[in-house]
């Protein structure tokens, strides 16, 4: 899922001086999830809006606004509303399918942030950076361009201690993590190897699939 | 020819140090440590960026020393700092100005350092920076292009002996061997029985290593490193002896020198990190008979 983070609350109020009569858009999947989107949030931010003197036209949830053809579908819900912009609560994804499609202004108050897996409620872990090139074949499933913070894909660096990594005493090294489960299944030739550097050409922006 | 290459093959014990590229472009400090080390020391080893934190370039300053003072350096190269083009461009940069010794680190993360929301970069690692400086050596850009005109780059890199578990870094440490390492700085050691143990386990790989010898100033300090400087650790003895009153500088020259002797068959030569204490250099290396 795609985490999601409130922008700090001067830049929040920022945007709603930029505003007049709004409707509020969240996301029901990753931002749901992520606890910055939700019929609470919407209500929520309903009211600090209205509080600044601004028009809130109405409210909408969808499943996916990062769906194009699920939004056109669910747009139709509030076609009949007066407003002149949208607040989206959702990825960068989302606020660019909705002002694709409204043509209108659309603000966000979020800033999107990784890739993660959810432990359980509220509790996320980054877990893929979309390199485009993975090694979690020879890596005993550990990704070392996410697990470590320098992204170092051939062992681990100088400031690797104890088995744990420089920038967070706390966090296990990724590259002795990655030894360590390789070696209790007799596979370290695995990464004896010289791992090539990563091919950016993967990286060509912005990326599209046609399938 | 390199005479950093020359003195790992003829010299018994090979003696570096190493020179904080300041923050700006004030000579005065470092001119003065070069010069109380300059009759002792073979070369001298300029940080690149040390600790993410925006200095004078290490190519830059190792070029103007050698200018200045006829003086050999070896120059750090980071990964953090620069994409595989610019590593490259600058080693070819480096090689006009001169400087035949470059030491390939990954650097220190820059959460650590003073331009926080910078973009790190570490396209190549150590180990394939490593690749990359053989094939410029065998005239060859990293993309397999001719270049017109190949240096003669010798490449060392960095290891850490004392780290546990140890055979994650000694499979890293054969693999920058394999990429092309010809000599290898550690960090600090202050244990040397873990550097015994690991040295056990690289020496038939026959690539020379400078063991890292520092100067602990206080036991202040000591706990400093031992709290902020990840990869280092004091061990408890060293502490108890810093803090048992006297003259704190006697006691650090002898731990520093005892580490010395207790390496002398583990290593071929010694490369000093001495946090400002350059003047008690030469007083250690002539206790220790490296020098005369």
């Amino acid at each position: 899922m795609i985490i999601t983070r409130f922008k700090d609350p001067e830049n929040i109020e920022k945007i709603i001086k930029s505003m007049e009569r709004v409707v509020l858009i969240g996301c029901g999947v990753c931002a749901l999830d992520c606890g910055t989107s939700g019929d609470e949030i919407l209500e929520k931010y309903t009211k600090i809006i209205e509080e600044k003197g601004k028009i809130v036209a109405g409210t909408l949830m969808i499943d996916g606004i990062c769906n194009e053809m699920l939004v056109k579908r669910e747009l139709k819900k509030i076609k009949e509303l007066d407003f002149d912009s949208i607040l989206v609560f959702s990825c960068g994804s989302g606020v660019q399918v909705l002002s694709m499609i409204t043509g209108k202004p659309i603000h966000t108050f979020l800033d999107t942030v990784y890739l993660a897996r959810k432990q359980r409620a509220g509790h996320f872990r980054e877990a893929c950076v979309m390199c485009g090139d993975c090694v979690l074949n020879d890596t005993a499933n550990v990704c070392p361009r996410t697990q470590c913070p320098k992204g170092i894909t051939n062992g681990p660096c100088g400031g690797s201690v104890d088995g744990k990594c420089e920038v967070d005493p706390e966090k296990d090294c990724a590259w002795v993590l990655i030894y360590t489960l390789l070696a209790e299944k007799h596979k370290e030739a695995n990464i004896e190897k010289i791992f090539e550097p990563q091919k950016y050409i993967n990286d060509l922006r912005p990326r599209k699939d046609d399938v | 020819m390199s005479k950093l290459r020359e003195l790992l093959e003829n010299k018994e014990k090979v003696l570096t140090a190493e020179l904080f590229a300041p923050k700006g472009i004030g000579m005065k400090n470092i001119t003065r440590k070069l010069k109380i080390l300059e009759p002792y020391i073979d070369l001298f080893n300029v940080t690149d960026n040390q600790r993410a934190t925006m200095r004078v370039s290490s190519i830059g300053l190792c070029a103007y020393l050698e200018r200045e003072f006829g003086v050999e350096t070896v120059y750090q190269l980071n990964c953090r700092d620069r994409n595989r083009i610019a590593l490259q461009s600058d080693l070819l940069a480096a090689s006009l100005l001169g400087l035949k010794n470059v030491l390939v680190i990954t650097g220190d993360h820059h959460s650590i350092g003073d331009h926080l929301y910078t973009k790190p970069v570490y396209d190549l690692d150590s180990v394939q920076l490593l690749q990359t400086i053989e094939k410029l050596n065998n005239g060859l850009d990293f993309s397999g292009n001719k270049l017109r005109g190949k240096p003669d780059i010798f490449a060392g890199a960095t290891v850490n002996p004392v780290s546990r578990p140890m055979q994650p870094h000694l499979l890293k440490f054969k693999k920058k061997i394999r990429a092309g390492a010809k000599f290898f700085q550690t960090q600090v050691v202050f244990d040397t029985d873990l550097f015994k143990e690991f040295y056990k386990e690289a020496k038939d790989e026959k690539v020379p290593i400078l063991a890292g010898i520092s100067l602990i100033k206080d036991v202040e300090f000591a706990k400093f490193i031992n709290e902020s400087v990840q990869g280092l650790n004091i061990p408890e003895r060293i502490m108890k002896r810093l803090s048992t009153g006297g003259d704190v500088s006697h006691t650090r020259i002898d731990v520093a020198c005892e580490i010395i002797e207790s390496l002398k068959d583990s290593c071929q030569g010694y490369h000093f990190m001495v946090f400002g204490l350059e003047k008690e250099i030469p007083i250690i290396l002539k206790e220790t008979s490296l020098v005369l």
